[in-house]
């Protein structure tokens, strides 16, 4: 039995593919990453957020902390060090965004990105952790070898050769994902997320003007809808395990099973996508929570296999032939 | 022919994988990084929800009250915390240089208190509103006070008060003496009310926390 599963979890990992996948989420969240640090720079925010507070910053008793952040041990604390901090953080995520040096691009990226988190934690959320853990997963990975200026170099093709790699990388996204939803859900026990408190969480938290994008004070007099959408959040983000389960369905494509039929004519993995998707939707236009929902829709390519999104490009270039 | 050394490497792959989702299931896992703190349950919100907990298990033949459900609360977070931190120790150098790590509970207790930012100008001795969160008729530093990373400074600081509050306060008065040199004094507060669920009389409580008034001069660099 143990050697059983040991020989499974092996060759769990030991898939090959074209890279494909792993670039689309490289491309779109060094994307997102550079939006977010265009805009603090456009607001005028670099040295407010990450300048110690002798030069007008918010980070507090940086240089009294233990341990004090790389940066500030090795460079003056100064606005031109939080500058080019941040600088450099940016462009790094821009080349490791368009796969130029991109082994080397995303190494500088996680470190200079994890040098603004320690500077200023407050300002660092849920969804930066999230970026960073991806970030580190694709460092291992063969993910400049496609939709990349390296691709281009090597092949005389931005989209690459379509050689295969290693797969596991993608399946360790999609692991990272899962257990980011699941998390959520299961720690949302507060008594406005289940049933017993009339699944009134999302109604709560659109009451919060730090957290609402506009007054929401009308939604009492619909307040079935919000109910409806935490029931659906709720339920959602607890069934993320399932799509493990949909996942080892597809890689084991054309065994037997009822279960695993019912799940293929369903769709149910494609449906639970879809739903993710809106959720996040709903959450850009509700919410202001900055680039959180654009970053996670960015590690939606990884959802798929290669092939499924090659087929999709190609429905796509023929509906615009049309 | 493949060599040994390349028949090895999925077995060797696998097994470190095996050690890092191990790790970092662990880490992702409900388990609270540090204890509970009697102080941390005592905050409005998380009274409501022990009070939610002690009806609800009294419903289910459960007896029980707030301060024997916080006692639990502690003890449980005492024994979790400290088996979630020996697994993770090893790691923590590499999880700091990376900024990589888990922690997911997003949402989790909804704000039923939440907190509303307003920013006063004083000129000719009176102060006037010039900011207050959500309100479309004054919305001075609006674009850089909604950024995500500034929100975080401000909003978590309404929580628990850190340093970086007076840093807040601080830039803030900074911006408002440039714009309107003739003020004399900025002030930051927040405004806490109580958000009642549908169908509940509405709180009409508004409590005035966290005022921090900068005069001229004390705004720093």
């Amino acid at each position: 039995m143990i050697g059983r599963l040991w020989r499974y979890w092996v060759a769990l990992w030991d898939h090959k593919e074209p890279a494909t996948a792993m670039a689309w989420v490289r491309l779109l969240l060094g994307l997102v990453l550079c939006w977010d640090l265009a805009e603090a720079w456009q607001l005028d925010l670099v040295s407010t957020l990450w300048a110690p507070p002798e030069a007008g910053g918010f980070p507090s008793n940086l240089l009294h902390r233990d341990p004090v952040p790389e940066v500030y041990r090795l460079f003056p604390p100064t606005e031109a060090t939080a500058a080019g901090l941040h600088a450099v953080t940016f462009f790094a995520s821009l080349a490791w965004a368009l796969g130029l040096f991109t082994r080397l691009s995303g190494l500088v990226l996680i470190l200079a990105y994890a040098q603004l988190a320690q500077i200023l934690p407050l300002g660092d959320r849920g969804i930066d952790l999230m970026m960073r853990d991806v970030m580190f997963i694709l460092l291992f990975s063969r993910c400049g070898d496609a939709l990349s200026l390296d691709a281009r170099r090597r092949t005389g093709s931005f989209f690459g050769d379509g050689a295969l790699v290693s797969a596991w990388p993608r399946h360790l996204i999609i692991l990272q994902i899962v257990v980011m939803y699941w998390m959520a859900g299961v720690q949302k026990t507060a008594l406005t997320w289940t049933p017993f408190g009339g699944y009134h969480a999302l109604y709560i938290i659109l009451q919060d003007p730090h957290i609402a994008r506009h007054s929401f004070e009308w939604l009492a007099s619909v307040w079935p809808l919000t109910s409806l959408a935490t029931a659906t959040t709720h339920i959602w983000e607890n069934s993320a395990p399932l799509m493990l389960v949909l996942m080892h369905f597809r890689m084991t494509d054309g065994q037997p099973g009822r279960l695993r039929a019912w799940a293929k004519r369903l769709r149910l993995m494609h449906l639970w996508v879809f739903v993710g998707v809106l959720l996040h939707l709903g959450i850009a236009a509700t919410m202001q929570l900055g680039i959180f929902p654009w970053a996670m829709l960015a590690l939606y390519p990884a959802w798929f296999h290669p092939d499924e999104l090659g087929a999709a490009w190609g429905w796509l270039k023929a509906r615009a032939g049309r | 022919m493949s060599s040994p050394q390349s028949d090895r490497l999925p077995s060797l792959r696998a097994a470190l994988l095996a050690v890092v989702v191990f790790v970092q299931g662990v880490a992702a896992s409900p388990l609270p990084p540090s204890p509970t703190s009697a102080k941390a349950l005592a905050n409005p919100i998380a009274i409501e929800e022990l009070n939610g907990w002690v009806k609800l298990l009294g419903g289910l033949g459960v007896k029980t009250d707030r301060a024997a459900l916080t006692e639990l609360a502690i003890e449980a977070s005492i024994v979790t915390s400290e088996l979630r931190n020996s697994v993770i120790k090893p790691f923590r150098p590499l999880l700091r240089i990376t900024g990589t790590g888990q922690g997911w509970g997003l949402f989790t207790y909804p704000n039923t208190h939440p907190h509303r930012l307003v920013i006063e100008v004083e000129r000719d001795g009176k102060f006037e509103v010039v900011y207050r969160a959500l309100d479309p008729e004054h919305t001075y530093l609006e674009p850089q006070l909604t950024f995500r990373r500034v929100r975080g400074v401000y909003d978590d600081n309404a929580s628990k008060v850190r340093p970086s509050y007076e840093s807040f306060a601080r830039w803030v008065a900074r911006h408002a003496f440039e714009d309107w040199p003739d003020a004399t004094r900025v002030r930051v507060k927040m405004i806490r009310t109580h958000v009642v669920t549908p169908g509940q009389t509405a709180d009409p409580k508004a409590e005035t926390r966290l005022v921090r008034v900068v005069k001229r001069g004390e705004e720093g660099p």
